[in-house]
């Protein structure tokens, strides 16, 4: 077995450490903002009609980054069906090939506390992420927040009652589709809009007074889409990980 | 003199390069990997930080002093981009762990060369 | 009409894909039609009034500002054809939705990096990329192309990282992402105050350059390419490479990073060939030689002059196309012959197609410069547009490529053959019908090139005298064979201590070129 000299940990060390002075050395001392930065949000704010300038940008602003990231999503979990699940297909002669859980699927909560607990904080949990997705454009949250806290609040559920319990509910090629779907609104939602409205300035559905529910625009619907897709995507990846191991 | 926030990002910024070379195991790899990615996260909150700033989610009629919200809207993409590198990067790791039984870099390396030489 | 159009219809496309059940190549191929429509309205809108530009959702200034200028139409233009080229490749292949869902993507993502003016967006739609490249070469799950993958991966994601650290030191001192108005605010900075520019320039070129190909940083290049399959290969070393190359031109416009350019291309160019002569295996020593390539390219940018920056786009266009149909042609010799090594290939000629044969020609000649096909326009171009030292480099690297490419020269003199199949022929045509006119399609884009520069003829001698020059060493020196060079350095350590020394080379290069 060949030993590593330490020369490549020096090396390493010695750059690392290079990278991070440099870095620190030539940070400037002002940052920009201020005054400027309280015009711009201003602005941005009355346009989109939301009070959380945060959302504005990521789901108005920059829509078209947040496009993408919504696609890197799907592609991981297109990535992690791929590898771990049934197979497209793709494999040719030498490939590697994907075991079954040798160990049943099984819950392992046998005590009620666990049981009940969940019980009890399902329902809460489910409705906290839907609030986090409608409510995203009036107070910190968004889509992506609240995809994930619902689909960590079905993961409660399989980790304390059996992950199988709550596939038998679930089809996955369902799932796919609908998530796909989702994906494919998402894209023709912001395509159409940009097309009606002729690019920069105004909303497609005007916006009305920032702070209210209703004061949006199309902030919300691509809230609540980005909230479906992220929610089926993190709850495929969970359960792709829990059918290759055999348990939580 | 910079902000604390800048200080620890380059803190674990040394850190997670200096794991990211130093240790064999594919999974600290992917956790230094997880530790740049933090760093540059927090580079990117803590550049616009004044002590007396809030935060940008009121009407704009009360609106003043607030942090740039920009990067807040950045750093949201970065999240979620490091998420899926990682679950990926994560799922091959364990694929290629139940083939070779061991997560040991150099090892798996030297075993995909073996198998390569005709 | 917004310009987002084309990459939104071919992502939606790819969701179409997995959404309906049969009938997946032909989504693909209306995708691709779509596109090409698109194109050729763009091409003549910008040949008569100028590039086009839009910004999408601008509240506040914070939008992101896209274009369609030359330079994209040149990418837009090669990514149809080498798509092309691989759906027609694939159409007898039984490959299922999530190839073509991911092939699409793949493809939306391109045409949408190529009108990105805006930072933060190229790092979102290289993260992409990342990705979706990642995941088709693993897509036949071999270990090899496992292991290859995942150190692509790790090895792109700490590139990006470095990347984003580099653009928000930028941010945070000029305000703006897009490179327009960063730009402007560059050009108006007093020089006292500037002590961090080079820093920020440094982390973001270095970034880049891990998804660029350039030999210090993108060290998993040969395993990658040489393991995945054949239209893959050629869709990453013709288009993803171009992509991150894309956007070091861009970035070279706005900060001062032209002799690092021009120092990267000399050591990817020399290395990459040396490593390519000793190499034995076809698709690997195709990899190498497209690091080799990226050398002729940084070369061209870092020469900054206007006839170079010509020379670039032509090169770009004309190595899309060859180094695509040398991996096709490569991936269906290697599926007629059953082996990979190039010796074998030689004995085993007669089981390899005709068509496959005389494109392994024609695209073995256009690497290495013969006259009239397209590296050669392109090459005399740069030549041209650059100093006495790039020069003597340009011409290094066209002899080691001639010596490289000299083995595989004998695979096409066979006097039987065999047919090939249909859908590959049409693959291999739309390519190296290409090639001829490389000089034209750029002449749509290009205006106020003369049709012949002097001293053409001069010119096509000196070529034709390397590549002699080049084959015969190549047949001659069996000795070249037999050294050994370290490949310590493609493994995972190794590669990422290169990264980090390759950014204090790059900064050191700024520091120097000021």
């Amino acid at each position: 077995m060949t030993r590593r000299p330490k020369l490549t940990t020096i090396l390493a060390v010695a750059l690392a450490c290079g990278i991070g002075g440099l870095l620190l050395w030539s940070l400037p001392e002002a940052s920009q903002g201020g005054a400027v930065a309280v015009e711009r949000v201003r602005e941005l704010v009355a346009s989109t009609g939301a009070s959380n300038a945060v959302c504005s940008i990521v789901v108005g602003a920059r829509l078209l980054d947040t496009l993408f990231e919504v696609l890197v999503f799907s592609v991981a979990v297109l990535g992690v069906r791929l590898t771990l699940g049934r197979g497209d297909g793709g494999a040719k002669e030498g490939a590697i090939a994907w075991s079954s859980a040798s160990i049943a699927v099984s819950g392992i909560a046998e005590s009620d506390v666990v049981r009940r607990s969940a019980y009890l904080l399902f329902p809460l949990v489910s409705i906290l992420g839907i609030y986090l997705a409608v409510f995203g454009h009036v107070s910190p949250g968004g889509g992506f927040g609240g995809g994930v806290v619902l689909a960590s609040g079905f993961l409660l559920v399989a980790v304390s009652l059996g992950a199988e319990r709550v596939s038998r509910r679930f089809r996955e090629s369902v799932l796919e589709r609908i998530e796909w779907s989702t994906v494919a609104a998402i894209l023709v939602f912001a395509g159409v809009s940009w097309a009606v409205q002729g690019l920069p300035r105004s909303g497609w559905i005007s916006p009305g007074e920032p702070g209210t529910l209703a004061g949006s625009g199309t902030l919300m619907t691509y809230n609540l889409l980005i909230a479906v897709k992220v929610f089926l995507g993190s709850w495929v990846i969970v359960h792709l990980f829990v059918e290759h191991r055999g348990e939580i | 003199m910079p902000s604390t926030g800048v200080i620890v990002a380059m803190v674990l910024l040394v850190i997670g390069i200096g794991t990211l070379v130093i240790r064999r195991d594919l999974v600290f790899k992917l956790l230094a990997l997880g530790l740049v990615n933090s760093s540059t996260i927090l580079l990117l909150l803590s550049l616009d930080s004044k002590r007396s700033a809030t935060a940008p989610i009121v009407p704009p009629s009360v609106m003043e002093n607030v942090v740039d919200p920009l990067p807040q809207a950045l750093v949201l993409a970065a999240i979620v981009i490091n998420f899926a590198i990682l679950a990926l990067a994560l799922v091959f790791v364990m694929v290629l762990a139940e083939r070779y039984h061991t997560t040991d870099a150099a090892r798996i390396e030297r075993s995909v060369e073996k198998e390569t030489i005709r | 009409m917004t310009i987002m159009a084309v990459p939104l219809i071919q992502l939606a496309a790819a969701a179409a894909c997995l959404l309906v059940r049969r009938r997946q190549r032909w989504v693909v191929l209306t995708a691709w039609t779509a596109g090409l429509a698109f194109l050729v309205y763009w091409i003549t809108v910008v040949a008569a009034s100028g590039p086009i530009r839009e910004t999408v959702g601008n509240w506040g200034g914070m939008g992101i500002h896209l274009i369609i200028d030359r330079p994209a139409l040149v990418f837009l233009l090669l990514e149809q054809l080498l798509a092309g080229a691989v759906i027609a490749y694939t159409w007898r292949g039984g490959f299922r939705s999530t190839f073509y869902a991911l092939l699409l993507v793949l493809i939306g993502t391109v045409s949408a990096v190529c009108m990105s003016m805006d930072l933060f967006n190229i790092y979102v739609l290289l993260e992409l990329l990342t990705l979706t490249s990642f995941l088709l070469v693993a897509y036949e799950k071999r270990p090899v192309q496992i292991w290859a993958s995942l150190k692509y991966l790790l090895l792109a994601s700490l590139g990006m990282s470095v990347y984003l650290l580099g653009v928000a030191l930028l941010y945070a001192r000029v305000g703006s992402l897009d490179l327009a108005q960063v730009g402007e605010y560059l050009a108006a900075l007093p020089a006292a105050e500037t002590r961090w520019l080079p820093v920020a320039a440094a982390l973001m070129t270095a970034g880049i350059a891990v998804k660029a190909g350039i030999f210090m940083f993108s060290l998993w290049l040969p395993g990658a390419h040489g393991s995945a399959n054949s239209a893959v290969s050629a869709l990453l070393s013709g288009l993803v490479i171009k992509v991150g190359i894309l956007v070091l031109y861009r970035l070279s416009a706005i900060l001062p990073i032209g002799l690092s350019l021009t120092v990267l291309g000399a050591i990817t160019g020399i290395t990459g060939v040396v490593y390519a002569v000793i190499e034995t295996d076809i698709k690997k020593m195709l990899a190498f030689c497209t690091l080799s390539q990226v050398g002729y390219l940084l070369v061209g940018i870092g020469a900054g002059t206007r006839v170079a920056s010509a020379g670039f786009l032509m090169y770009v266009l004309a190595h899309g196309m060859f180094k695509g149909l040398l991996f096709l042609a490569a991936g269906d010799a290697v599926e007629h012959a059953g082996t990979t090594i190039i010796s074998q290939l030689r004995i085993r000629r007669r089981e390899i197609p005709a068509v496959t044969r005389i494109a392994l020609l024609i695209g073995s000649l256009a690497i290495a410069g013969f006259p009239f096909l397209g590296g050669f326009w392109a090459k005399d171009y740069l030549l041209a547009g650059s100093g006495v030292v790039e020069k003597g480099f340009l011409w290094l690297f066209a002899l080691g490529t001639a010596v490289s490419f000299s083995r595989l020269l004998p695979i096409a003199v066979v006097r039987e053959h065999r047919r090939g199949s249909m859908n590959r022929a049409v693959a291999y045509g739309l390519l190296g019908i290409g090639l001829p006119g490389v000089f034209a399609l750029t002449g749509l884009l290009i205006p106020g090139h003369g049709w012949l520069p002097r001293g053409i003829w001069s010119q096509a001698g000196l070529s034709m005298a390397v590549i002699a020059i080049g084959t015969a060493i190549g047949w001659r020196a069996h000795g070249l064979r037999k050294i050994h060079l370290p490949r310590g350095v493609f493994r995972i350590e190794g590669s990422i201590i290169a990264i980090l020394a390759g950014f204090f080379l790059v900064y050191s290069t700024v520091l120097i070129g000021r």
